[in-house]
């Protein structure tokens, strides 16, 4: 009998066997890899089996030393953490080897009309005006390559793994003026659409705002990212959960939200994550109104006490939901003060109790909001919660 | 294959009987028997009974090593999932090391046997033999030891070395 007889199944066996050393130390680490590495190179079947435990923890790798990950592995296939330190991380290891545009005719990492950085001979460079980009300070280069690196992290996953449960995309804006959404790029988004998945979480804030100032537009998804996602949204197939963070109201209301439909049948849990600016306190009407759609019967929760019953229902968008059992709307501490002018009346003595408490922190809390985005003490949380079904 | 038990304890005395798939029978303890976990779920179903247990997928020869596996381990407590992971590939016991100098077939038939009947130390054992036979080799290494056709063209082989150079970073 020859090992070729081997199910795909036993061959993992095997190959986890790499992984059995509880020290755990680098060296070991690195052993595993290049075992495996090894493996992925012998045949076809072997490299299927080898690729998913040879990728399997890599971009936990990346953000090690960062805040807590979410407990399941499953929801975290592809966790793609866009920001500075990470692309720093990158950059030092200078053993990474990117494909060069030179070397690989179908891998043009200058497709597109926004990209002005790119890689040559395995170092990362601005290809517009080469001299100029090597006298930028290293955070400066950065931000320009950060458009060019994510593509190609997008690119090696995507050959590498072929099942993704949760897609979370933590975004920043490299420029004012320049808006990614790199997911949504034709190459990645008939890929992303076209794989097993049950989660998209779209968030984009702005690191950049911790000491500077910004004007509180830039911190929402432009008109561009807007109609991506919409995009995106609508080439899915059976979306189970769905995340969506700053995005502004009016175009979550009027372009966001219809895209929902194409999901209908499949999505069971849907979160709207900041959709709240604080000069947009007139459109919570107009939101309310629309989420008032959604479930039914509606209630609505505030530190876990029901606050606002809603009994009135016609189906959102004339269309059901018949798996939706979870809504959550979440906005963040700093944009409370006006929100709860408009409906939360019985709740403004523990408002202001809260509101004082806080409000030295409000400053702050732009940055907050960014660095422990799932911190449910720094936010309201209200939460409606379908009691029955369609 | 069975030894007579010197214990008095009658459940340790109970037999059970198994075919290999030529049809030869073969007797064993049922703790011993009850190792794979295949036969302890199924012998929980039918309860008591004297009818022989048809094994179709495990031949004559490696089911006597099998049953020699878990004869000599009969008094394991087979370690949970978790404790088992703690071990690593490198500390496999003498007698464990001994049982598996086999060759490859026999080796690779041992794997599916004891996948089949679910005796998951045994597996293990199997498994940690075979990756420790591929520790440390070249792509083309592992090919010849274990006689496997390279299938790749010659550009799914730079892509996929290209692609996963990074794992050679030391």
């Amino acid at each position: 009998m020859s090992i070729e007889k081997l199910s795909s199944d036993i061959l993992q066996e095997i190959f986890s066997q790499f992984d059995k050393d509880p020290s755990k130390t680098r060296k070991h680490v690195v052993r595993e890899r290049r075992d495996l590495h090894s493996c992925a190179l012998v045949n076809r079947q072997w490299c299927e089996v080898a690729i998913p435990l040879l990728w399997r923890r890599t971009f936990f790798q990346l953000r090690e030393s960062y805040s807590p990950i979410p407990p399941n592995p499953k929801l975290i296939d592809a966790y793609f953490y866009l920001e500075e330190w990470c692309l720093r991380r990158v950059q030092r290891r200078s053993r990474y080897e990117y494909p060069s545009s030179e070397d690989s005719s179908d891998d043009n990492l200058l497709d597109y009309d926004d990209d002005n950085s790119g890689f040559y001979n395995n170092k990362l460079v601005n290809v517009h005006n080469e001299q100029q980009f090597t006298k930028l300070s290293l955070k400066k280069r950065i931000k320009l390559l950060t458009p060019a690196v994510t593509r190609i992290l997008l690119r090696i996953f995507m050959r590498n793994s072929t099942v993704i449960n949760t897609l979370h995309c933590c975004g920043e804006r490299v420029e004012h003026d320049e808006d990614y959404l790199i997911i949504a790029e034709p190459e990645f988004a008939e890929f992303f659409s076209s794989v097993r998945k049950e989660d998209i979480d779209f968030s984009f804030f702005h690191r950049r705002g911790r000491n500077k100032p910004i004007a509180p537009t830039s911190w929402y998804l432009s008109s561009y990212e807007v109609k991506n996602i919409t995009t995106l949204i609508e080439s899915q197939k059976n979306l189970k959960n769905l995340i969506i963070r700053y995005c502004e109201i009016t175009d979550l209301v009027n372009h966001v939200m219809p895209s929902f439909k194409s999901q209908a049948n499949t999505l069971r849990r849907l979160i709207l994550h900041n959709v709240l600016e604080r000069l947009h306190v007139f459109y919570y009407r107009e939101f309310m109104l629309a989420k008032q759609k959604i479930i039914q019967p509606i209630k609505f929760w505030y530190n876990n006490r029901k606050i606002m019953p809603c009994s009135d229902v016609v189906p959102w968008l004339e269309v059901s939901f018949p798996e939706l059992d979870q809504f959550q709307f979440i906005q963040h501490a700093d944009f409370r003060e006006q929100w709860h002018q408009w409906s939360f009346e019985s709740l403004e003595k523990d408002e202001r109790e809260d509101s004082e408490s806080e409000e030295s922190e409000s400053e702050e809390s732009e940055s907050e909001s960014n660095e422990n985005e799932s911190s449910a003490s720094e936010s309201n949380e209200m939460t409606t919660t379908r009691t029955s079904r369609y | 294959m069975a030894t007579g038990s010197t214990s008095t304890n009658i459940s340790e005395l109970k037999k059970i009987k198994l075919t290999s798939s030529e049809g030869t029978e073969f007797v064993v303890d049922k703790d011993v028997g009850e190792k794979s976990i295949l036969l302890k779920n199924m012998l929980e179903d039918v309860g008591e009974n004297d009818m022989a247990i048809p094994l179709p997928n495990v031949t004559g020869p490696i089911l006597t090593k099998v049953i020699e596996y878990c004869t000599h381990h009969r008094d394991d407590f087979f370690i949970s999932q978790d404790d088992d992971n703690k071990k690593t590939s490198d500390d496999i016991d003498e007698w464990d090391s001994e049982f598996c100098k086999v060759d490859q077939g026999t080796l690779f038939e041992l794997i599916l046997a004891a996948n089949y009947l679910d005796i998951k130390p045994l597996l293990d054992l199997t498994c940690k033999t075979v990756a420790n036979m591929i520790k440390g080799k070249s792509p083309e290494e592992i090919r010849k030891t274990f006689n496997i056709a390279n299938d790749f063209t010659p550009e799914e082989e730079i892509q996929v070395k290209r692609e996963n150079e990074w794992c050679e970073e030391r």
